[in-house]
């Protein structure tokens, strides 16, 4: 795959002196579905709309399809953006809406008319041609929103926060709408948003930002299971984030006393020094309930105490005291329950295994980054 | 039930006021002024009657006509020059003016002259545009003329000059709020699509702020068409406007009816002007949200 993109040490300090993007590289490959993750003001709308070109970089350059176009205008870049709040033109009909972008670049009248028809008949809006923006609902506003964006074929398709006006149903629909039609068109599609699943749902490829820079890019399932630090842990679903000192280091393996509990965990990295201070993060999900015995070898094996249930429909959360700093966060699908040991009541005492693969240590005791991610 | 009767006495002790004055010193006198006009004159006095004199001969005689016609032309050329410059210096406020602070002052310094006297700020132009005012003292000084040049006042052009400026706060305060409204998503949506900058402001800044200025036009034009103080002090000898025929018929000529008259064919054109502008503002008015 070529390259379509190319964002190169670009950085963009906003009057006040807030530098919102700092020295940000960043390649996207044609046809891939990009997508920035951050929390409000970490940079990511920023830099799309540099791209977009309703900002300028103070430093640095965008190469778009092998061309410079740092300094050129919006309309003059062959990408096309899906506002946040649709910015579909109030006084105009839906058709007009759609074919705005095609009278300018002198189409003739009767082929634009054409594309615009094959356009709402994509969308299934047909009926509702000569319609005001005023009168669609959210769905066919945004629906309107995207055909608009695609009908000049740009280059790139930017979304900003798209799904953010969307309520929760909608949004999980929209989704996997928007994946699809990715995979039909298969052009590049580069979002922004600060939601953690739709970037875990759609993404090729996603991009963490915090504080104006690139923390970790990767595939979806790179940065879930494999996050280089706490903010992405934390981030990217969620993590019990337990402190923690090495007591034993040695072939890829490390011990870690974290109060009570003594924790095996697999490496991935260099060693940690004996007597340092680490942070361990442990995916609720990846910890198993009362299987003391049919463990496999190598696995650790915990007790502790049931403090809390937390009912989430399709499954439980437990906070489990296993006296370390802070509670255990175990998850627990509830599924045809054919299988699965009974719970003790809150105040019992409970198994637990994982495996040491699946914990990730972290240097030093990071609990700003815990407690800065949601 | 006892809890609705007390609400609908509350009600009625709130709304009851506002009624009785509006009733009073607005409604009271349109129906007098309305009979008047059906009055027949008896100079110095008039009396009772129902007859349509009055208007046939607002009709009849010339320079009545003249005088409406006048009126309107002055009105019209009052409102397109305060829209020439409100426009530009509005769009330029709200969209180019990057700090809210200096907006804020311009936009202040635009509107602050309606504290002051209308009386005064036509006073002002008479001393700017006078044989001995500042403008003709700048122009000998700088050599453009030698003597105090006359053609500036006392002339209708003096009067759409002073007017233009007397009334651009009020064509100025209803575009800016149309044009601040403006998501800047639109714009940048355009651009986006491939419209440059004119092309934008043609095809969704400008539609987008019709309603301010169709609001900016009516005021201007009711509060020039109605204006009396201008053509007297800087419009010179043909410079009439309606409301001065009326007030001298109330005056000097003594003929209430008449001018009543008059005063009802006024009133006919400013509301025929504002429900036109109303129905216009309702039919393009958008939802913005």
């Amino acid at each position: 795959m070529a390259a379509i993109l190319e964002i190169q040490n670009v950085t963009k300090t906003f009057r006040g002196g807030v530098r919102a993007v700092d020295d940000v590289t960043l390649v996207v490959e044609e046809g891939e579905f990009l997508t920035i993750l951050g929390p409000s003001g970490c940079g990511k709308t920023t830099t799309l709309r540099m791209v977009g070109g309703f900002e300028y970089p103070d430093a640095g350059r965008i190469v778009l399809d092998g061309r410079d176009v740092t300094d050129l205008p919006p309309y003059r870049r062959p990408v096309n953006m899906m506002f946040q709040d649709f910015a579909l033109f109030p006084h105009l009909t839906v058709a007009q809406n759609i074919g705005y972008g095609l009278a300018i670049a002198g189409m003739k009248r009767r082929d634009a008319a054409r594309e615009v028809e094959d356009a709402l008949r994509t969308i299934e809006l047909l009926d509702k041609a000569d319609r005001r923006p005023a009168e669609l609902s959210i769905g066919q506003k945004q629906r309107v929103a995207l055909a608009r964006a695609l009908i000049r074929r740009p280059k790139i398709l930017l979304l900003d926060e798209p799904m953010s006006a969307l309520d929760a149903k909608l949004r999980e629909s929209m989704q996997v709408e928007l994946k699809r039609l990715h995979d039909q068109i298969g052009l590049t599609f580069m979002m922004v948003t600060h939601d953690q699943t739709e970037a875990l749902v759609m993404s090729d490829r996603i991009v963490v930002m915090d504080a104006g820079r690139i923390v970790q890019a990767g595939t979806p399932a790179d940065l879930y299971d494999r996050p280089e630090t706490p903010y992405v842990a934390n981030f990217l679903g969620s993590s019990n984030m337990v402190a923690g000192i090495v007591t034993e280091a040695a072939r890829g393996t490390a011990q870690v006393s974290c109060g009570a509990a003594d924790i095996r965990v697999a490496l991935q990295g260099a060693a940690p020094q004996v007597g340092a201070r680490v942070t361990l993060s442990i995916r609720p999900e990846k910890v198993a309930l009362g299987a003391g015995n049919d463990l496999p070898a190598g696995f650790n094996s915990l007790s502790g105490r049931l403090r809390d249930v937390f009912f989430h429909g399709d499954s439980v959360r437990l906070a489990i005291d296993i006296g370390a700093e802070r509670l255990l966060v175990v998850h627990r699908q509830l599924e045809t329950g054919l299988h699965q040991m009974p719970l003790p009541p809150v105040g019992g005492t409970v198994t637990l295994g994982f495996d040491p693969a699946s914990v990730i240590l972290f240097s030093g005791s990071s609990d700003r980054a815990a407690d800065d991610a949601e | 039930m006892r809890y609705a009767r007390r609400r609908r006495l509350e009600f009625a002790a709130l709304v009851s006021a506002p009624v009785i004055w509006w009733v009073v010193v607005l409604l009271v006198p349109y129906i007098i002024m309305l009979m008047i006009s059906f009055y027949r004159t008896q100079f110095p006095f008039h009396v009772p009657d129902f007859q349509v004199a009055n208007y046939l001969k607002i009709f009849a005689e010339s320079q009545y006509v003249t005088i409406l016609l006048r009126s309107l032309k002055i009105s019209i050329f009052v409102s397109i020059v305060t829209f020439a410059l409100a426009y530009p210096l509005t769009y330029f406020l709200v969209f180019k003016v990057r700090s809210p602070r200096v907006r804020t002052i311009i936009y202040v310094a635009t509107i602050v002259p309606l504290w002051v006297s209308y009386l005064l700020r036509v006073y002002t132009w008479k001393i700017v545009l006078g044989t001995e005012g500042i403008l003709n003292t700048f122009l000998i000084w700088i050599g453009v003329v030698s003597e105090p040049i006359e053609v500036l006042l006392y002339n209708q052009f003096a009067m759409v000059i002073t007017m233009a400026y007397i009334f651009t706060p009020f064509m100025v305060m209803p575009i800016y709020a149309t044009l601040e409204k403006i998501p800047r998503s639109l714009i940048e949506g355009s651009k986006d699509l491939g419209v440059g900058n004119i092309g934008t402001f043609l095809r969704v800044t400008l539609p987008l702020s019709v309603p301010g200025i169709l609001v900016g036009f009516t005021f201007t034009f009711c509060f020039s068409f109605g204006d009396f103080i201008s053509p007297r002090l800087v419009g010179g000898p043909y410079s009439n406007m309606i409301s001065n025929v009326i007030s001298t018929q109330f005056g000097q000529a003594m003929d209430w009816p008449f001018g009543s008259a008059l005063s009802m064919i006024m009133l006919f054109i400013v509301l025929a002007v504002i429900t036109a502008s109303d129905r216009f503002e309702r039919a393009g008015r958008l939802d913005l949200g």
